[in-house]
């Protein structure tokens, strides 16, 4: 019996990491996240231009995805379709709750995002345009 | 000894299987049975690594990394920043992690240069004669494994699944 147990120790802690990974991340503020691009903008947010932002067709980026329309919904309360197919949870808030509440997420989906449809970075007074607009809808 | 070695074993066993045998209850539409989820998970293909299965099915299904050979996946995981037409860049750490556990489980040999999975000789010849121009307008792309083959998702492929 004694020598089953570490390996029962070993087993339970195992057993855990594995329920620990299944965890969702923890989740941040929206208003902090928001708040975080507002300090590094130029001006206050401007929804209205963040709507610009979502329906509008860039030159620059890549050429499969002129638009954020492209892949996400023809207006943020509609689901949206990756290329490969895959269902996009609507952006707007009031359909999607948990949007913006993970700044590594935000942070990751700018990244890829605005260079291939804007072909650059956004800055941060587009991005919170952008977030603001999205919050509201 | 040998008791631990059940001990272990069974819980093993128990921890890889019970997410599986869970989700086919879930959706049990063909009154699938326990014997089959066994058999699933046996035969699945689907990635086992938690970080490459969150990052990589976040636009489609995290393919299967014996899909490809590791020369294709070093290739894949080289060019993120145009990923097919897309920008899939990931952070340096997660990149490399994602990288290794791919190339680690590549195993089918891939054409040179040819970095699709749809572009490999096996992927045509399995699907030229197949799939109607029906199905195929419905999938719209050979990325989209999951509108005809419905346990994709699980590494799962079978022509009736």
């Amino acid at each position: 019996m004694a020598s089953t147990r570490p390996v029962l120790i070993t087993s339970l802690a195992a057993i855990l990491m594995m329920v620990s990974l299944n965890t969702p991340a923890q989740a941040d503020s929206r208003a902090d996240i928001i708040n975080y691009f507002a300090a590094q903008a130029t001006g206050p947010a401007n929804p209205a231009k963040g709507a610009k932002l979502y329906s509008q067709a860039f030159n620059n980026g890549k050429p499969d995805t002129p638009s954020c329309t492209t892949c996400h919904g023809k207006t943020p309360k509609q689901e949206g379709q990756t290329r490969t197919g895959k269902t996009i949870a609507p952006m707007a808030v009031s359909q999607t709750p948990d949007r913006f509440t993970d700044l590594k997420k935000v942070n990751k989906w700018f990244g890829r995002n605005c260079k291939s449809v804007i072909g650059r970075e956004c800055t941060a007074q587009e991005k919170v345009d952008f977030l603001t607009y999205l919050s509201q809808q | 000894m040998n008791k631990t070695i059940v001990v272990l074993g069974s819980i093993m066993a128990l921890a890889i299987a019970a997410p599986l045998l869970t989700a086919q209850a879930d959706s049990d539409d063909h009154n699938r049975g326990i014997w089959r989820g066994i058999w699933q998970v046996a035969k699945s293909s689907a990635v086992t690594d938690p970080l490459t299965q969150q990052e990589c099915s976040e636009c489609h299904i995290a393919y299967p990394p014996r899909l490809l050979s590791a020369e294709a996946w070093k290739g894949v995981m080289g060019n993120l920043s145009n990923h097919f037409g897309e920008d899939a860049s990931l952070d340096a750490n997660t990149r490399q992690q994602i990288e290794t556990y791919l190339v680690g489980n590549a195993s089918r040999s891939s054409a040179p240069g040819k970095l699709r999975i749809s572009e490999q000789s096996w992927f045509i010849h399995e699907h030229q004669d197949e799939v109607s121009p029906r199905k195929f307008a419905q999938a719209k792309t050979w990325s989209n494994c999951q509108s005809c083959h419905k346990d994709a998702a699980k590494g799962l492929f079978d022509d009736d699944d």
